[in-house]
């Protein structure tokens, strides 16, 4: 059964939708199932969209989405409510990819942390082909195409993005520079 | 990956989301399923104690004003949205059954010890304001399927409580 103040924060006006969410969540925190199936649904494709840009395999990305979603499950009593749960799944899948990877976090390229500042967007002149920008985001490097798929798509801030990966903040922009110089010269080549 | 074809300007532009190329549900239930069975054993008696708490309530609201010949028309089923009235009654088997374990809840509370028919009231006055809160939710955003999730998985658990108080460990 639902719990009283998450059933009273369906009645919070404009934002019944988010209490809703909050209230799902708290519903599989106290292990019903049927609520996190909801959280999965809701969940997947973006958590499925993240593994597969950061693998460039569809059968790996969906077996770190189903890794992903177990590993929610398992750790769901130590989630927060108060953070969101969009944000701490997805930690947990770019954790899951990482350790698939094999790689130390700090294999990093020990890039310039001076970039400063970088605007996490990335425009084009003209319109680019989604297919073609996707084949290009892929054959980048896994360091610079980790950071650009979570600032540039997910929109997460250069910080959190350093705390998913476990690099510098300073490395983090500086991959993200790396990764839209190479982005652009490849789509300018047409490498996809 | 993605060859819809469609023109973009930014990253931000493109999907965020993106269908897996099967449903990944069953794998995860299987999964999370052994763990939880584990601690359901350890959980089922504080469920059942719960539930029988909750069911207490309603034989308590259900002797409030409990008329014999008035069972057969519930109070709950004349607040419930018209949909659900209208399945109820499309359903007789359902209504007739609820109606029933109602009446054996009832007879169970009146032999339960004033403490724990207290609790059970208290209880089942939670479970009948998250009803209440639920349908005026729906009332509000009436296509919204979560709620109506919500509302149902509610009304299943006010018969899996009714059935626990009532003795009846029958699942509908």
């Amino acid at each position: 059964m639902l719990a009283d103040g998450a059933v009273s924060n369906l009645m919070a006006g404009s934002d019944s939708l988010v209490d809703l969410h909050s209230a799902v969540v708290e519903r599989a925190r106290a292990g019903d199932t049927r609520a996190f199936e909801r959280l999965y649904r809701e969940h997947s494709g973006r958590v499925y969209g993240l593994c597969l840009r950061m693998t460039r395999d569809a059968d790996v990305a969906a077996d770190c989405t189903q890794e992903a979603f177990i590993k929610a499950w398992q750790a769901l009593a130590r989630f927060e409510a108060r953070s969101s749960f969009a944000t701490w799944l997805h930690r947990i899948a770019v954790n899951t990819v990482l350790a698939r990877r094999r790689q130390p976090a700090a294999r990093e390229e020990s890039l310039d942390d001076a970039v400063g500042a970088l605007d996490t967007e990335l425009t084009f002149d003209s319109p680019v082909e989604e297919a073609e920008l996707e084949t290009a985001i892929a054959s980048l490097p896994a360091g610079a195409r980790d950071v650009l798929v979570l600032c540039g798509v997910y929109g997460y801030e250069h910080r959190e993005v350093a705390g998913m990966l476990g690099i510098a903040v300073g490395t983090c922009k500086a991959q993200l520079h790396r990764a839209r110089a190479l982005l652009r010269e490849r789509i300018e080549r047409g490498v996809a | 990956m993605n060859s819809s074809g469609d023109r973009v300007g930014s990253l931000r532009e493109l999907p965020q989301s993106i269908t897996p190329p099967r449903d990944l549900w069953p794998g995860i239930a299987q999964a999370i399923a052994a763990p939880r069975d584990r601690a359901r054993s350890t959980t089922r008696v504080l469920g059942s104690l719960a539930a029988s708490l909750a069911l207490v309530a309603v034989g308590i609201l259900l002797g409030r004003g409990m008329q014999p010949a008035a069972v057969s028309q519930p109070a709950l089923v004349q607040s419930s949205p018209a949909y659900l009235q209208a399945a109820l009654r499309a359903n007789p088997r359902f209504a007739r059954t609820r109606d029933e374990l109602r009446r054996e809840a009832a007879e169970r509370l009146l032999a339960m010890s004033p403490a724990a028919r207290a609790k059970v009231t208290a209880s089942m006055v939670t479970l009948q304001r998250s009803l209440v809160e639920i349908e005026s939710a729906i009332g509000r955003q009436p296509a919204n399927a979560l709620l109506q999730d919500l509302l149902v998985d509610t009304y299943q658990e006010e018969m899996r409580v009714l059935a626990t108080v009532a003795g009846n460990r029958q699942e509908l």
